[in-house]
């Protein structure tokens, strides 16, 4: 019994890194109708940026949100200069720019911090949760600061008027435009807020990982299988998506032998092929109807 | 005085196709001018051009200001209030959400909330729906958002596209009625598209008739409404 209450306070732990970098994906996919395979990547950059920040001596609590901060600007820009000039394109155009983009964010962290591993410390004192052989007191913040996060992101959403015209332009461009809403600046806006939460992830995440250029590659694609699950067209239904994967990813990994550590990933592959095949708009997605 | 809208020489159209061949048509300051025509005449299509939502070539004057240039987004900004065909109102949001887009260009201030009330003062039925789904509402519920919330950007102009399409007569009816209160009151000018012309030619002053990209007719809408043959000929009436 309590090897499983560990396993899914584990889970629910990493899940939440699931469902940031999914309501990443969710948002941007929201504002222009493709995944950013390079959300990923971006993350990683982002905590490259925590990481020197840190070897410079900033305190950690002034290092959280100046690469937040950078990562919203970054994401933006990215925007900006690489996606609004195809935003009429077809898929494939996109789909080679997100790879594009991938490799170059990839290359570029390569070349700049190189691609031996490196760690980045935990903000919270090691050792157990108050004393607790549940949860590590790093888990317990990821935790609290993801949960943090979302409720954040929730009520932006919900009670802003920015957060309205977001969710306005999203919903239906044309008549956004009509209201006056700049529907480009807003997949902007989008891009810088999706690039902000990957940095939340991947900053987090890192103290348990390792630092290198690749590491939100798994941790991404765990992502885009909690957006699947919960359903590309809604928010709400990644976050969920992402924290059923961690739990799933961690109770399979531990109760089904054939598993273990090894299959983990498969697991997030499957689920992804299960619910296209089955559920192709996901647990909390929205079918779309067409009149014909 | 000069006329709120000013439009000379429009051309417009999709892709390769160009819809209207040259027209000009004006709205009065405070007037109500009807644009009608049988399908396919291009009447959508000059509201759309007006507002920059498509490829467009002319003079384009709103307030004396030519806009031939500007984006939807700042011709909206402008006090251009457009409600679409189809209505365009947000499915997933709420009654109210929608009324707060509607305002979305105007500085955040306590008069939004007056003016929400206001609209359901002319619209008692979205009151009663204030937090349900926009998509779940009836087509004549739809239709009377879609106004209401072109009224929250406190127009001086509102281009309405076809008001009457695919709702009961009663209901109609009841849309035309509401539309005469709002010119009355607020004083706003309108321009209106429609196939029912009858309806469209009680509550104008102006009308143009257009056929295949073309004005073909201009006039008086109380002189339109008496002549026979244009009656005959063109509104099938």
């Amino acid at each position: 019994m309590e090897l499983f209450l560990q396993q899914v306070i584990a889970g629910i732990a990493t899940g939440g890194i699931y469902a940031c970098m999914a309501l990443a994906v969710v948002m941007i996919y929201q504002a222009i109708h493709h995944l950013n395979f390079a959300q990923g990547e971006m993350a990683t950059f982002s905590t490259f940026i925590a990481w020197t920040l840190l070897a410079y001596g900033l305190p950690y609590l002034a290092v959280f949100p100046l690469a937040i901060a950078i990562s919203f600007v970054g994401g933006f820009a990215v925007e900006r200069i690489v996606f609004k000039p195809i935003e009429h394109a077809p898929v494939l155009t996109h789909i080679v720019v997100f790879i594009a983009l991938y490799s170059i964010f990839n290359s570029a962290m390569g070349f700049i911090w190189d691609f031996s591993i490196k760690t980045v410390p935990s903000p919270f004192p090691p050792g157990q949760f108050f004393g607790s052989n549940l949860i590590s007191n790093h888990q317990a913040g990821m935790v609290g600061i993801t949960f943090v996060v979302l409720v954040l992101l929730f009520m932006f959403f919900a009670y802003t008027r920015i957060g309205l015209a977001m969710r306005a332009a999203a919903a239906n461009p044309d008549s956004a435009r009509l209201v006056g809403i700049r529907t480009s600046f807003m997949t902007a806006l989008g891009w810088g807020m999706a690039s902000a939460i990957g940095a939340v992830a991947g900053i987090l995440i890192a103290p348990l990982v390792f630092l290198e250029p690749n590491m939100m590659l798994t941790i991404l694609l765990y992502g885009f299988a909690g957006a699947v699950l919960g359903g590309l067209t809604s928010p709400p239904g990644a976050v969920l998506g992402g924290f059923i994967v961690g739990v799933v990813e961690n109770l399979a990994g531990t109760y089904i032998p054939v598993i273990g550590g090894e299959l983990k990933l498969t697991i997030a592959l499957a689920l992804i092929v299960g619910v296209l095949v089955f559920k192709p708009a996901g647990l909390l997605g929205r079918r779309i109807v067409q009149r014909v | 005085m000069s006329p709120i809208l000013d439009v000379k020489g429009l051309e417009a159209g999709y892709g390769q196709l160009t819809v209207l061949r040259g027209i000009d048509f004006e709205v009065a300051r405070g007037g109500v001018t009807a644009l009608l025509g049988a399908n396919g005449a291009g009447k959508t299509t000059s509201l759309r051009a007006v507002c920059g939502m498509i490829r467009r070539k002319g003079t384009v004057e709103f307030d004396g200001k030519d806009i031939s240039k500007t984006s939807t987004e700042s011709i909206v900004a402008l006090g251009v209030a457009h409600v679409p065909e189809g209505r365009g109102t947000f499915g997933s949001l709420t009654t109210e959400e929608n009324l707060h887009l509607g305002a979305m260009t105007r500085p955040n201030n306590a008069d939004i909330k007056a003016d929400i009330e206001r609209c359901y003062h002319f619209f008692p039925r979205l009151k009663e729906r204030r937090t349900q789904q926009a998509g779940t509402l009836s087509g004549g519920e739809q239709q009377m958002l879609a106004i209401a919330r072109a009224l929250m950007l406190r127009p001086k102009l509102m281009l309405l596209d076809e008001p009457s399409f695919g709702l009961a007569p009663m209901i109609v009816r009841q849309i035309f009625d509401i539309l005469a209160d709002v010119q009355k009151e607020a004083g706003v000018s309108m321009m209106i598209v429609e196939q029912n012309a009858s309806l469209a030619l009680e509550l104008a002053d102006h009308a143009y008739l257009i056929e295949t990209g073309k004005i073909v007719i201009s006039g008086e809408a109380k002189a339109i409404r008496e002549d026979e043959s244009i009656r005959a000929s063109y509104l099938g009436y």
